[in-house]
């Protein structure tokens, strides 16, 4: 993780969490509320209806149980624990009729996914990789360019890409295509 | 290529569809969650510190209890004072006087003082009269109708004749 902050900043933001520093809990949401939603786009298979919730029911279970931490892997395999039970229970809240399936699921599922992580896991790599080789040429050299070179969408459309809301409208038609590509591929994805 | 790349591009992916403002009503949800926190942790200080102090209390009542001296009744040795049966006395009850001042100014006429007149003659009853005759044996002798005259005689040594 390219962003993970140094140990004792971890050490001292969990601290600081104990005693329910407002500050702190900004900054941890600054760090770790984008990583964990992309550690639970992966846990849910590219499924993002749940998304919200599941994300405010692990803030709500670390607000409960934060503790001091001083290694930030530590750290972060407790936040994940956190986001798999709050994605497990939202899951069978919404599906309380199949419990039982829902239960089992749990059980293999926390099995699998224990040492899963998006960010250091190759595998959402490499399917965003096949996702954007999918892509039309032209589609994929837009996305790159916005994403990868940081271009603007005004500079996008001084390249020739075509008006500003055109731009954005393919953009977002882009995204969603790769999205649904990314979630049928992490649905097969053996975890 | 670039992780970060990655990383941007799958945040965007992630991200897509969802509420704009997903992040900020993540963040107002979660502190609200720790002030709520924050309350209900001082409120139980609070608690804790006052279950302390009742307990502090009781349990220095109870030592004080444990180690106060002990009451016993003292035997007497020896008899020191006289048992004295009493009656109750009857309560009298006074009234005050009422205060009774006269007071005068003094006359402006010398006051005189008087004394009782004597009589200037007493009459004698006859009893009066005969003792006055004592130690003669006196003897009344009636010469006429509104008259009458005492005879003293002196009295013989052997004492008067029984006639």
């Amino acid at each position: 993780m390219s962003d993970s902050p140094p140990p004792i900043e971890v050490a001292s933001l969990t601290r600081r969490m104990v005693r329910h520093d407002e500050l702190a809990y900004r900054e941890f949401h600054d760090r770790y509320c984008p990583r964990l939603a992309r550690y639970l786009f992966v846990v849910t298979g590219g499924n993002t209806d749940a998304l919200p919730d599941v994300l405010q029911e692990t803030f709500r279970r670390v607000v409960r149980h934060i503790r001091p931490f001083t290694d930030e892997g530590v750290f972060w395999s407790w936040l994940t624990v956190l986001a798999r039970t709050a994605h497990v229970d939202e899951m069978r809240k919404r599906m309380r009729y199949r419990s039982f399936l829902d239960r089992f699921a749990r059980h293999s599922h926390s099995e699998t996914v224990t040492f899963l992580d998006p960010d250091a896991a190759p595998s959402l790599g490499r399917i965003l990789e096949e996702a954007l080789a999918a892509l039309d040429d032209d589609d994929r050299r837009l996305i790159e360019a916005k994403y990868f070179d940081g271009c603007t969408v005004r500079d996008l459309a001084n390249g020739g890409y075509g008006s500003e809301s055109a731009i954005e409208s393919r953009l977002g038609r882009v995204r969603r295509k790769l999205k649904e590509t990314l979630a049928a591929a992490l649905r097969h994805e053996p975890r | 290529m670039n992780p970060d790349n990655h990383q941007r591009l799958i945040d965007a992916l992630v991200t897509e569809g969802l509420p704009p403002d997903l992040q900020a009503r993540l963040l107002a949800g979660t502190l609200r969650q720790v002030r709520r926190r924050r309350r209900l942790r001082h409120g139980m200080r609070g608690l804790a510190a006052l279950v302390i102090l009742l307990i502090g209390t009781a349990a220095g009542s109870f030592w004080k209890r444990a180690h106060a001296p002990a009451w016993h009744p003292l035997a007497a040795t020896h008899q020191v004072v006289a048992t004295r049966d009493s009656s109750p006395v009857p309560t009298v009850r006074t009234q005050p006087l009422v205060p009774i001042v006269h007071t005068s100014a003094f006359p402006p006429v010398p006051v005189i003082a008087t004394i009782p007149r004597l009589p200037v003659y007493h009459l004698l009853s006859d009893s009066e009269l005969l003792a006055l005759a004592a130690p003669f044996s006196p003897t009344l002798v009636r010469v006429g109708p509104h008259q009458q005259t005492l005879v003293l005689a002196p009295t013989p040594p052997d004492g008067p004749s029984p006639h």
